[in-house]
């Protein structure tokens, strides 16, 4: 599947995934992975670009011993944008469905 | 490998990969985290460590994605050779100062490290120093045909280096007396010039061994690095002697070349091709130039340098996923 298609698809899911509630980094890391198949190192860079577009916004929590544990959320800008690449993305899978399932002969 | 070694080895790739300080700092403590919370949630240290992959790998995807963070700045780096090939035909054509206009592609290497990401102000005076030095000694050179005893001048980079980079007495002392001492050398040869001033650098000499700041390792693993040292120090007295006796300080300069190089290649892994070309091409500019008098041809030399660095390029975003 083309590149830029497929990083498409993992920050709608990602932004999906993060609309429901707070997650950790290793949560939506495991999740998305697993549903997804792609490493876990393709998913955390697109973390971090969706963090740093003010579309995800981080929550620090200290629990016990080690690094403070990293919660993501949507932020409203990132609300609005997962309505928008939602509505584009079943728009296209209509689409798609519509010519798979004609008959073009 | 276990969770120390494999954030210590993340930190160094992503060092390597041009990442700045502050996002290399985050990603640490990111992965540290997914470690913590994958044994927490009752993986094994190995397993979760090795499926996130080898630290090169996870830096190489992660320098694709912070590239684009870099925008700006990595564009104005990149603009830099054109910016300096256009002052440096502006240079030759108006003014027929071929050379020594071919000097303002010096803001090549400057830019990179005044705009590179991995730089905080300390790095970059350290990294900016050998640059200063040479434009000083060559412009100076150049205009007076003075070429000694500015040469004083490339102690600023030792100078440099022990403040920055060093603690305790080696950086006071050490700092204090490279300092100094090619000073006290500066005054006695303009006030009394003599090739038996030179001996008072056999105190630097000791100094520089006491503290440690010149090492003769004499370990086995160490005897390319000890015949380096030994061979950039006769270097050294060889151009100060081929200069006193002859005046040959320019180009002979150029041996000093050799230093930048060999310390890549010995310090840095996996070093670029292409980093290795900036010095090459400035050595063949100069022979061509000196030689034959080619200045505003010979400027041909440093297209090697993007060149190369397409031919080498490493992946992009297409291959990550």
């Amino acid at each position: 599947m083309n590149s830029q298609f497929k990083r498409g698809i993992v920050e709608l899911c990602v932004m999906k995934l993060l609309s429901a509630r707070h997650m950790s980094t290793f949560e939506v890391l495991q999740i998305i992975s697993k549903d997804l198949d792609v490493n876990e190192n393709t998913v955390y860079p697109i973390l971090r670009r969706l963090s740093n577009d003010k579309l995800l916004a981080i929550e620090k929590s200290k629990e016990g011993m080690g690094a403070p544990r990293k919660y993501y959320y949507l932020t409203e800008l990132g609300t609005s944008k997962l309505e928008s690449l939602e509505s584009e993305w079943n728009g296209f899978i209509d689409n798609v469905s519509n010519i798979l399932g004609g008959n073009y002969e | 490998m276990n969770k120390i070694k494999f954030l210590s080895e993340l930190k160094e790739e992503l060092y390597d990969h041009d990442i700045s300080a502050k996002s290399i700092d985050e990603i640490v403590e990111d992965y540290e985290g997914i470690i913590d919370e994958a044994i927490n949630s009752g993986e094994v240290e190995d397993e979760i460590i090795t499926r996130l992959g080898l630290p090169h790998s996870i830096a190489e995807k992660l320098a694709v994605f912070e590239d684009e963070n870099n925008g700006i700045k990595g564009k104005m780096i990149a603009t830099t050779p054109f910016i300096a090939t256009i002052i440096f035909f502006i240079l030759g054509m108006q003014l027929d100062l071929w050379h020594p206009g071919w000097m303002v592609f010096f803001i090549v290497p400057i830019a990179g490290v005044m705009l590179g990401a991995r730089f905080n102000f300390r790095t970059q005076l350290v990294a900016l120093s050998p640059f200063v030095a040479t434009i000083f000694y060559l412009i100076y050179g150049f205009n007076t045909g003075v070429w000694h005893p500015t040469w004083v001048v490339f102690f600023i980079i030792v100078v440099l280096g022990l403040l920055f980079e060093e603690t305790g007495a080696k950086r006071i002392i050490g700092a204090s007396m490279f300092t100094i001492i090619p000073i006290v050398y500066l005054w006695m040869e303009l006030n009394n010039p003599s090739i038996y001033n030179l001996l008072v650098f056999i105190v630097l000499i000791a100094i520089g061994l006491y503290l440690g700041v010149i090492k003769l390792s004499f370990g086995e693993d160490n005897i390319i690095n000890r015949n380096a040292t030994i061979a950039f120090v006769v270097m050294g007295i060889i151009y100060v002697i081929l200069g006193l006796t002859l005046n040959w300080w320019h180009p002979t300069w150029l041996m000093f070349l050799t230093i930048p190089m060999f310390v890549m290649y010995r310090v840095e892994e996996k070093i670029p091709l292409v980093a290795y070309t900036p010095f090459l091409s400035v050595f063949v500019f100069i022979i061509l130039g000196e030689l034959f008098d080619i200045y505003e041809w010979a400027w041909l030399v440093f297209l090697v340098i993007p060149l190369v660095g397409i031919f080498t390029e490493d992946k992009d975003e297409e291959d990550i996923f």
